[in-house]
């Protein structure tokens, strides 16, 4: 049987080649991925698809520049993603608005899994108080409890080392909890 | 009151976020079809390689060699054509040597044709000349005077020295 690892492995060998098929598959695989991390960070669904056709568009026609360097192809498009996303702010001087909950976000604390009234306002609140974080503080938490990456592969995307982000994720953390019981009492 | 756990799960819980269905079916197709640094564009594929798709890129890479295949012959054809059936063609001859050659037997035949000239000339030049004397009357040359002049210095032969002499500047006298 062969490993998943090598399967990805052949797909992005196939798609260097110029496979089209082969980078469907990976793109089939990571696109939620990168659609969801892209949304929180700008919180416009129009945007998040625009940027996310963007981050797939230039990894088909750059494929061949990726490294593998014992990460998934995933951290190569997260890193080419972020690097969208401040092109982004950087062009459109835009920001995030503080008291709008993006349509996605209301979708799912209407959803069966939260019955508590109280559940779905703490998934309001987090998702409100995530943008009071820092832009690498918000990667950090995202790539960290929303995607469950490992400190190296978020260590790999962002360009910091992974005591650096075990550090920003504890700080994060420790700021949206005191934001949190602020607000509430 | 929050703490970690209600933090991280509320978090954990944004994984439920999905791209739309039909946006992601056209960014997909989009990306595919847009042109690629390798340049093996392939058919309309939305779901699974499957059997067909494999055919066709096996198909497309056959065709692709035999482009190529046929391409290199012609080129190879057209070049054996062009320096082995050629009029000019000599195996082995180098083709500055023969401008060399060429240039050497163009200087020779130039010296020739000045010399030939030169040597019309100078034939022109003595037919005139042999015509002028040919034509001119010599009269110191005439059988009978010759005879005459014969029959003098014969008679002449008994006389005295001085006499001879007397008769001899009488004679050049006669001639100029």
């Amino acid at each position: 049987m062969i490993d998943r690892n090598e399967k990805e492995k052949g797909l992005i060998g196939k798609a260097i080649e110029g496979e089209a098929s082969a980078f469907g598959l990976l793109y089939d695989k990571y696109q939620p991925k990168i659609y969801r991390f892209i949304l929180l960070k700008v919180s416009r669904r129009e945007e998040a698809e625009d940027l996310t056709h963007q981050v797939f568009l230039s990894a088909w026609k750059h494929v061949e520049q990726f490294q593998d360097k014992g990460f998934p192809f995933s951290s190569w498009l997260f890193r080419i993603a972020r690097n969208k996303v401040i092109d982004y702010y950087r062009t459109k001087k835009t920001s995030v608005p503080l008291d709008e909950i993006p349509e996605e976000i209301a979708k799912i604390a209407q959803s069966d899994g939260f019955d508590a009234l109280a559940d779905k306002m703490e998934l309001e609140r987090i998702y409100l108080l995530l943008q009071f974080l820092t832009d690498l503080q918000q990667e950090i938490i995202l790539l960290r409890f929303v995607e469950g990456l490992s400190y190296k592969e978020i260590a790999s995307i962002t360009g910091k080392n992974s005591g650096a982000v075990r550090v920003l994720q504890h700080r994060a953390i420790k700021k949206l909890k005191q934001l949190a019981n602020n607000k509430k009492q | 009151m929050f703490d970690d756990d209600t933090i991280i799960r509320a978090l954990q819980s944004l994984r439920a976020i999905e791209p739309d269905k039909d946006f992601s079916k056209k960014s997909r197709l989009l990306i595919l079809a847009s042109p690629h640094k390798n340049g093996v564009q392939e058919p309309d594929i939305t779901g699974d390689m499957n059997i067909n798709t494999g055919r066709w890129i096996v198909v497309r890479s056959l065709r692709i060699a035999s482009f190529t295949a046929v391409a290199i012959f012609l080129s190879v054809a057209i070049y054996y054509a062009t320096t082995q059936f050629s009029p000019l063609f000599l195996p082995g001859l180098d083709q500055s040597s023969i401008v060399a050659e060429a240039d050497m037997v163009d200087q020779k035949i130039t010296i020739e044709v000045e010399q030939i000239d030169h040597f019309s000339a100078v034939t022109k030049e003595s037919n005139q000349l042999l015509d002028g004397v040919t034509k001119s009357s010599f009269d110191h040359l005439n059988s009978s005077a010759i005879g005459s002049e014969t029959s003098q210095i014969d008679g002449l032969s008994g006389q005295s020295d001085t006499q001879l002499n007397n008769q001899l500047n009488t004679i050049l006298q006669q001639i100029q």
